[in-house]
Formats: structure tokens, sequence, C-alpha cells
């Protein structure tokens, strides 16, 4: 209740305040740079950008990043950093119409609705401006189809990069799998035998830890040859609800038997990170879903040594008879960047996001500068040694943080990694993830579809498919779960998918 | 806010004859000038009503508008009662209403009494650093946020390791998952709600109280009245208005659960008694920035709200002698 309420009245409120001091903006604005978009203008120009942070790497002033950026661009920063809800600041910012000159924006959604209301700049009518982001495109096809509005334009600049970290991916306790001779499991079958296992080995355990409510299902799901929620098969170039399929079903038996018998923490759906890490730091978990990164990071946070704790990749294990060793793969950032429409330094923001686009823009982002942030020698590139693991680098440096990059080329952190988690990064890309999913660009009625009955169907579903799992109802039920999924409007959900997606098709074919 | 009012029978004397003839035509004017002081003190609270309370209910407009945050609220589009009619027809209209009533009801039914009973226990307490030690430990789960008090639940309930699975085991009982079964999820909402606020309630019981005149204790003694007669016959008649004003003001908040510490215990399996209006709202008004929604939804359960306090009040007149008006 008052969760809504305020919001509704705070948004209302800051738009009255705005409406009587806006007239007080006491900024200096300079005029913007009438000089070409490349090279660096004579007069230098202050943009005002809000960002999203990372609370591992909180936003600071004296970041050497932008020092950097103002020697290549001439371009100073004010930035804002909202401290909690990001998407109530930047509502409030547009609503107060006093935004930012740039700002990054939690999704291509948030974009899309904002650009279709007039509030951000649409990059298609000033591509003669970004001719880094141009080629950016053009050398880029896929990235086309996540900055699309629905009727063509885009309000939206894509991070990329990045997102290779966050691949999500099974992990096993390596050390304990050698220390008892047991091998990796290619299937759920054999997973479940060697659970079985190492649960008699460790009787108050939990071989598989999965956690946080049904989350651990989006990356289950492709193992069985289906998905959690609506997907397409590329293969028959169909748009399909995962959660009514067979294979989906056959997925849900198997978790019920795993928790039956005691082999998944039985409230994993209550777990949260820090007693997923608990689980894992006391042995009491050795096969884990989680994202690729955690085998470095997880050891570093329990505070253990390689020769206690040691987490390696697992091929993902095949499920059902149509099984594939399947992640999920999530995909590009959903943060982008967008301009206001209303910013007296259009341009200048335009230069600055282009640039970032530019190879020069793309090598500053990564290394920083030379003999501050890394050395060469040999006419190799490496960071410096105060930098003790990319971490480390963000938060000593902003280099790769909101704001001071859109692409970063992650050739140059592989050395920061360990050696598992590099070949680890190579293995899952070949044959271990399912395509990715396409993201659409739904239109206000499709958005209305989406926002009732999708939802709806979403929350029914949840509840079902975490009864089923739990034992709390039996498989003889399915059918009819399956029958008031679609009876909820399941085939308008689908038809809206399909719609949008073919929408977007064509607009990448005609681009 | 009560209005002030001169005191009957205390002299005026101040002033000119010529100001009196115009403080006589203007009451309130002589009113406003004795009491400034008392005014002042008053004005920041009147302006944070304005500003905070009175001043954003302009807003309710956009309840019945398809708000657009650039367009603002009086260039967006009139939609009339369309969203009224989207959460009328929804699914989950009657899931979530039954839900929210059920929860307030329950935290009512169990919470209501509980500060009092505990205001009566510590009344009885004679010695002083005891009842000021247990009054203090009492209110303090008011101050812990409700993320850390459904993080401390959370914890305390777990199979894997969790305090009271490990006392049930102790005495020889099975294990309870209990954050996985839906039948438990009201039981643990309104059971650590009374923990947090059991405290902080009594602080209102324990001021009437004190204001109940010590001479009728005395009277009764003599007339032979034990412990319990007199919580009885005095103690409770005394704390009445209180207790009945609290239960009217309670009555209006059935439906207004916060949003925080519901959505922080809920998992998806338990979605069938945890999904409330204000989960609701969250779910397909503010991710979806569909802020029109869920303003309409507000004033929805805003004036069902509004009815529970009038039926409330109007029953308690009725009955008693005590009513908010």
């Amino acid at each position: 209740m008052k969760t809504g309420k305020s919001l509704a009245v705070w948004t209302v409120t800051a738009a009255l305040l705005a409406a009587a001091v806006g007239c007080g903006k006491g900024e200096e604005q300079q005029p913007p740079a009438a000089a070409a978009t490349t090279g660096k203008p004579e007069t230098p120009v202050t943009l005002n950008m809000m960002i999203a942070q990372h609370s591992a790497w909180p936003y600071k002033q004296d970041w050497p990043i932008y020092k950097y950026i103002k020697e290549k661009t001439n371009i100073d920063f004010k930035v804002q950093v909202p401290s909690s809800d990001y998407t109530t600041a930047l509502n409030l910012a547009v609503s107060s119409g006093d935004m930012p000159d740039l700002m990054i924006v939690p999704s291509l959604n948030v974009a899309n609705t904002n650009g279709k209301s007039g509030a951000f700049v649409n990059f298609f009518d000033h591509l003669d401006k970004m001719p880094n982001y141009k080629k950016f495109l053009e050398e880029h096809p896929d990235i086309k189809e996540i900055v699309l509005s629905p009727d063509g334009k885009s309000y939206y600049l894509p991070h990329y990069g990045l997102e290779q970290q966050s691949r999500r991916s099974w992990l096993l306790r390596d050390d304990i799998f050698k220390k008892h001779g047991l091998t990796p499991p290619a299937t759920w079958d054999e997973m479940y035998t060697t659970a079985k296992k190492l649960k008699e080995l460790y009787p108050s355990s939990y071989p598989v830890v999965i956690y946080d409510g049904l989350t651990p299902l989006t990356n289950i799901a492709p193992a069985f040859n289906t998905w959690f929620g609506n997907y397409i098969d590329f293969d028959k170039n169909e748009w399909r609800y995962g959660p009514i399929e067979d294979s989906f079903k056959e997925m849900l038996i198997v978790l019920n038997k795993f928790y039956k018998d005691g082999l998944i923490p039985p409230d994993f759906m209550a777990m949260k990170r820090n007693q997923f890490n608990d689980l894992l730091a006391q042995n009491k978990g050795f096969m884990a879903s989680d994202y690729i990164g955690a085998m470095d990071e997880i050891p570093v946070i329990i505070k253990k040594t390689p020769e206690e704790f040691s987490l390696d990749y697992m091929v993902p294990p095949k499920g059902g008879p149509n099984g594939k060793p399947y992640n999920a793969y999530g995909g590009y950032l959903t943060n982008g960047f967008s301009v206001a429409s209303n910013s007296k330094n259009k341009d200048a923001a335009l230069r600055y996001l282009d640039f970032l686009y530019s190879p020069e823009g793309i090598d500053m982002a990564t290394w920083g500068k030379e003999g501050e942030t890394y050395t060469v020698e040999n006419g190799k590139r490496k960071f410096k040694p105060e930098f003790a693991g990319m971490g480390d680098l963000r938060t000593k440096t902003g280099i790769a943080t909101y704001g001071a990059h859109t692409v970063v080329d992650m050739k140059a952190y592989e050395p920061m990694n360990t050696e598992k988690l590099n070949k680890a990064l190579v293995q899952i890309q070949q044959g271990n993830e399912a395509k990715l999913q396409p993201r659409l660009a739904f239109t206000d009625a499709e958005n209305e579809v989406m926002n009732l009955t999708n939802t709806a169907i979403k929350k029914y579903m949840d509840e079902q498919v975490s009864k089923f799992i739990l034992g709390q109802k039996k498989f003889d039920e399915w059918d009819a779960y399956v029958a008031e999924i679609k009876k909820m409007g399941i085939q308008k959900v689908i038809d809206t998918h399909k719609a949008a997606y073919d929408r977007a098709q064509q607009f990448v074919k005609k681009k | 806010m009560s209005t002030y009012r001169a005191v009957p029978g205390k002299p005026q004397t101040r002033g000119t004859p010529a100001r009196k003839a115009k403080t006589a035509r203007y009451p309130w004017l002589r009113n406003l000038k004795r009491d400034k002081y008392l005014l002042l003190l008053f004005l920041p609270c009147l302006l944070y009503y304005l500003i905070f309370k009175y001043g954003p209910i302009f807003g309710i407009v956009i309840a019945f508008k398809n708000y657009s945050l650039f367009q603002g609220i009086w260039a967006s589009e009139w939609v009339g009662l369309k969203y009224f009619k989207l959460f009328i027809e929804s699914p989950d209209f009657f899931p979530v209403l039954r839900n929210t009533f059920l929860l307030g009801f329950y935290k009512l039914v169990f919470g209501f009494p509980a500060p009092i009973l505990l205001a009566l226990l510590i009344n009885e307490v004679r010695n002083a650093f005891l009842k000021r030690f247990v009054q203090t430990v009492s209110y303090l789960p008011h101050f812990i946020s409700n993320v850390i008090v459904a993080g401390i639940i959370v914890m305390f309930l777990s199979p894997t390791g969790g305090l009271v699975n490990h006392v049930l085991e102790a005495i020889g009982l099975n294990k309870i998952t209990f954050m996985v079964e839906p039948d438990w999820f009201r039981t643990i909402y309104v059971s650590s709600d009374i923990w947090q606020h059991i405290g902080w309630g009594t602080i209102i019981y324990l001021a009437a109280l004190s204001a109940v005149d010590p001479q009728l204790y005395e009277a009764s003694r003599i007339d032979g009245a034990n412990r319990w007669k007199q919580t009885l016959h005095i103690t409770l008649p005394g704390i009445a208005p209180a207790i009945v004003i609290i239960l009217i003001l309670d009555i209006g908040k059935i439906l207004e659960i916060g949003f925080e510490k519901v959505f922080l215990l809920a998992t998806p399996v338990t979605y069938g008694k945890a999904d409330i209006i204000s989960t609701y709202v969250y779910r397909v008004g503010l991710t979806n920035a569909n802020y029109s929604y869920a303003t309409a939804i507000d004033l929805f359960t805003g004036i069902i709200s509004f009815l529970f306090i009038l039926s409330a009040n109007w029953f308690s007149r009725r009955v008693s002698d005590n009513s908010l008006w």
C-alpha cells in the first residue's frame, strides 16, 4: 500500500517542486561545441550524468578514468548517483523535466517508454553524428535487435563486453570429487546417483545447491530442452510457453525426486546468496547453479585457500530424453545509455557516447592510461601490480563502471582471472549454452497484455511449479494445471511475443 | 489536531478599548493573539500535513489518466475508470483482496490485544527498574528495519541450521520447512508482527493507565477487591476510551499491510496466501512503471479502508460512549 501511494505521490510532489524551481537552474551551460564530431574541441563542456552504481565499487569523484576521458574529449562530468532505488530516481528526473544530459537506463523497455513520450533522443536520427556507433552496429548485427523500440526507433545504447562474466553456469567442488574418485555427472540421472553417494558420505549435506526462489529453473530448463517462460524454439521458428510442456514436467519430476531425498536444500526457495555461500563453505554442497565468475569470487568471500576449497566448471547435465548440455545465456547487460531530448548539450553527449564506441574510446575504457593504470613490457600490456583483480581495478580507477564505458575488451582482464575460469569461459561458449533468446520491444497495447495477463499467469505458474517440486501437489494434477494456464490466456501472451518478434525482425532486415 | 478554544471564565483584561471592539467582533483573532506561541509550535506540524499529506492528494487524478512521466499529469490523456475496471476484473482481484483482508484481520485479532495485556502486566510490576527494563527491551524490535527482521526470521526458521528446527529436533519432533509451507505463512507474519510492535503499542496504554485515579484503587481495596477485581473493574474501564480509539484506528488499517515484510517473507510456493494488494501493486504497477494502475488500486483500497473506519466508528458510538467523532 504505502509503496504504491507514496511513489506516485512523490512523483507528483517532485514534479510540482521542479516546476517551481525549474527556472533557477544555475548550471553553467556551455554552448554546444560546434566543432566536428571527431577530435577534441577547444571549449570544455560539462555534462550532467546519472549513473547506477555497483555496491562493490561505488562511484568516486576522483576516479582517474574521468580524468582520462577529459583529456581525450574535453568533457567534464557532474555525476549523480541515486542512493538506492535507481528506477524511481530516473522516473523522478524524467517527470520533473530536469533530466541530466546522459543517463543510464535500467532496461530497453524503460528507454522505449520514455522515448515514446518524447523524453529521450532517438539515436537513429543522429547516426550521422555518431559514425563509430554506426560502424559498431554494422559489425554487430545481433545488437541491433536489443536497441530497437516497437516503432523501429532507438532510444537506448547498449553495453558490450561485461556480460561475459555474468554467464550462468554449473559449478562443482572438484577437490571433493577428486578425493572420493567421483566423475562429474553428464545427465540428471547420473547426477542423482552422484548426489546420493555424496549424501551418504556427508549426511548433513545437500549435494546439489540451488537457491533464491525459482530462479535456478531458468538455468535448469534448457538442459531439459524447454524454457522457464516464453521462448522461441529456433529450430521450428515457433514461440512457446515452456512451463506447460511435457519436458518441463519431466524436469519437475526429477527435481521433486531430488527434493524428497534431501539432495537439494529443503528451503532453497527462501535461501539467499549468503546462506548459499555458507552451505558451500561448510562442505554441505558440492554441485551448484550460479554465475561462472563465482568460482573465483566465492573462495575469496568465504576466505578459503585453494587447498581447502576449490570450485570448477561443470558441464550442464542433460535432462530427459531430449536433453542438451545447456545453460541459459542471459545475453547483454540490461542497462543502457539514454540522452535527454531537452539537453542543451546534446551534441557533446552524443560525441562522448560515440567516442566510447570508437577504437580509441574502447581502448581507454578498457585499459585506462599507459603509465598510470598499465605498463607495456616487450610490446605486451599489463595492468599495474597494485590492482589485485578486476574488482580492485574497478574500485580504484572507475574503469569498466557505468558511465565510463559502453564497450570493453574482455581479453584485457583475462590475466586477472584464474586459469580455470578462463578455460571455463571458453568451454561454456562451445556448445554449453542455449541460443540467446531475443529481447523484445513491446508496444503499449502489448505491454498491457504482458503486465496483466502474463503477470497473472506467471504468478499462478510460479506457485504451482513450486508445489510440484515440493510435492505439495501430485503430478496427476498436471493436466488441470496446464488447462488452467490455457484458460488464463497464455495463447494471447505467446501471440504477443510472436508479433513483437516478427516486427523486430522486419526492422533488423530493413536497417 | 484539536482546535484551541478560549477557556470560559478566564478574564481577558489586556488591550485598548478600540482593540477590544475589534476583537469582540472577531473572537478568533483574540484567540490567535493569545495563543500565538502555541500556534507557532503547531505550525511545523501543519505544514507537514499540508505539504506531505494534503498537497499530494492532487496526484490522485493520475488514477483516471494514462499517466506519462514526461508529458506530466495534465497532458496525460483521461481514461476514466479504466484502471479500476482492470483491477476488479483481473483474476487476482479476489485472492489478493481476501489475502490482504485475512492477514489484516488476524493481525488485528491477535496483535491488538497483545500490547494491552503487556501494558496491564507491566502496570502490576512493583520494581521500578524491572518495569523500565521490560519496557525498553520490549519496544526495541520496533526500531529494527523489516529487511533485517525478515532476514532474522528466515534464518531462525531455516531447516538447514535454524534455531527453531534444532529445538524441534531436540525434543523429538520433525523438522518443519516453515518458509515453503503456505499454511505457516500467516502465523509467521502475525506472530513476528506482534513481537515487533508489542512494546511500542504499550506506550499509549501505559500513558492511559497512569491517568487512572489512584483513589479508586484505594477505595476498592477498602471494599475488599483483589488485584484481579481491580484490573477488571477499575483499570480496564479506565483505559477503555484509549482501547476503543486505537481499535477503531486499527480497523481502518486492516487493508494497510506494509509491503516490505510480506514481500521479503514470501516464496513462490506461498503466493496463494502471501500475495496481497501491496505486492500486487508492486508487481503490476511499479515494476512496470504503470503508475496510473498502482494509484487506482491504492485509491480503491483507501476507499474501502475509509468505509471500515466509518462503520467501526458508527458501531462503537452505538454500543459505547467512545468514538472518534
